[in-house]
């Protein structure tokens, strides 16, 4: 354990407050506190539905270190087990595949099935013989983690004991209820990743606010100025920006993205961008969306998985393909000039003076809101 | 009933539906090709065969194991075999019945 870190100076009031101090993200011990506090015991994003989108197909992930396994149901329903053998342990799924039948262990060949039940257990009783009273087949199928899936995002709870996602996020899904119809994912360019030299939290925080977007965004602030744009912050829930100058991408021809349906006038040149804490980022605009996973690898490395979903599908829109790739270049240049500050930040937290940081009081409320919901998770854990 | 199977140095096998297997070793050199190739369903088919075999010979203990591997590789496979095989085990009280 950690010697722990005062956080009484960041859950006060922006004004005052200060941030996260320097161990919450260089030192190993911190990581593996937040690990338990903030990541497992929440409701964290470790992946896409869209990943595993037919009956059979499964998809292993580790998610700081947890084996896990996202299974696609004859039922069509998404189960996260743990990719553990409840025999002796052994990874059950190395690379993601197709199950026709059943999950079989590589190791003695315990079986399972699309919904986790131990099916078979081979010569469990001596050779040839594959029951034992002692073993209970009913007891003993994968261990199923709490999953939820909005926004195509995979949510899990490891620790069970959160609330129900829909609880805990009700404010947030009521927010953003107009956006409820299906998402069309956007393809092969719609997909990527960026490894970044940072600690997870650190583009969290630099997605929440829109106070570097004229310094780091200069293309994006030439038309979206910073007095068009909002914080958004929900103390204890969620934070990030929005604006009120939303310009759709247009082709030569003036074609733009098919909108979403039935969306209100709000969203005509309005669009948000929300943490979805603690590791989940979120875009919502009238023609398009975004979802990006953090999974933090360790205190100062960061994998960002993005992906972009439309309104309609390539299938059904092929003469928008153009404009979807030329939008998931846009994006991706955007989340790309990113990477010097969240790396900068990183290592600017191993100067030993730096004090976490003072907030500007009007333009770091959702940054504040983010360090304050962070604090109270290990508050609570340490209590 | 005659089988052929792939044996040490031997030509390459034209397709799985192919082999046929005249003896244990060569029944035993089909089902290690099959292993390294992750042929599922030619394990399924050479287990069953190797549980025929051992049938034949009385030898009831082998048979059941033979149809165990059988099983598991249905099962892991799909496919209707697995609870053909399942209800054969569970007959000879060597396994619960299953539901498919």
């Amino acid at each position: 354990m950690n010697e722990q870190t005062s956080l009484s100076s960041v859950m006060t009031d922006v004004n005052k407050a200060n941030g996260l101090p320097n161990a919450h993200y260089i030192d190993p011990a911190v990581f593996d506190e937040e690990k338990q506090a903030v990541l497992f015991a929440n409701w964290s994003g470790i992946g896409f539905s869209k990943d595993v989108p037919e009956a059979g197909d499964a998809k292993p992930i580790t998610f700081m270190g947890m084996p896990l396994l996202m299974v696609r149901d004859r039922d069509g329903s998404l189960g996260v087990f743990q990719n553990t053998c409840r025999h002796r342990g052994m990874i059950l799924v190395e690379e993601a595949q197709k199950i026709r039948g059943a999950i079989r262990c590589p190791y003695h060949s315990w079986c399972y099935g699309l919904n986790g039940a131990l099916r078979a257990t081979p010569h469990v009783g001596g050779p040839a013989q594959s029951t034992h009273e002692d073993v209970n087949m009913d007891e003993l199928g994968l261990f199923k983690v709490r999953s939820f899936v909005w926004r195509d995002v995979v949510f899990v709870n490891i620790d069970g004991n959160a609330a129900p996602f829909e609880e805990v996020h009700q404010d947030l899904m009521a927010r953003w209820s107009e956006f409820d119809g299906p998402l069309y994912h956007g393809g092969e360019a719609a997909s990527f990743q960026l490894n970044v030299k940072t600690n997870w939290k650190l583009a969290v925080e630099n997605y929440c606010e829109s106070y570097h977007l004229p310094w780091v965004h200069p293309g994006l602030n030439s038309y979206s100025r910073l007095e068009d744009h909002y914080n958004i912050e929900e103390r204890g829930k969620y934070s990030g920006q929005g604006t009120l100058v939303y310009r759709q991408l247009r082709d030569e021809a003036g074609q733009t993205l098919p909108d979403f349906a039935d969306l209100s006038s709000k969203w005509d040149e309005g669009a948000e961008y929300i943490a979805v804490y603690p590791n989940v980022l979120l875009g919502a605009q009238r023609d398009h969306s975004f979802a990006i996973v953090l999974e933090p690898v360790d205190c100062g490395n960061t994998v960002e998985h993005i992906e972009l979903y439309y309104a309609a599908s390539e299938a059904d829109t092929p003469e928008c393909n153009e404009l979807r790739t030329t939008n998931a270049k846009m994006w991706k240049e955007v989340f790309e000039e990113d990477i010097f500050v969240v790396e900068g930040m990183q290592r600017g937290r191993h100067g030993q003076m730096f004090d976490g940081g003072r907030f500007s009081p009007v333009m770091d409320g959702p940054t504040h809101n983010f360090h304050h919901w962070v604090a109270s998770q290990i508050s609570q854990a340490r209590a | 009933m005659g089988y052929v199977a792939k044996a040490e140095g031997a030509a390459p096998l034209a397709s799985a539906s192919e082999i046929l297997v005249t003896d244990a070793l060569l029944l035993d050199a089909a089902l290690l090709e099959a292993h390294a190739q992750g042929n599922t369903a030619e394990l399924v088919r050479l287990y069953t065969l190797a549980a025929e075999n051992a049938l034949a010979t009385g030898d009831e203990r082998a048979a059941d194991f033979y149809l165990t591997h059988a099983f598991i590789f249905a099962l892991e496979k799909g496919g209707p075999e697995a609870g053909v095989l399942n209800i054969r085990l569970a007959e000879r009280g060597r396994m619960k019945l299953l539901d498919f």
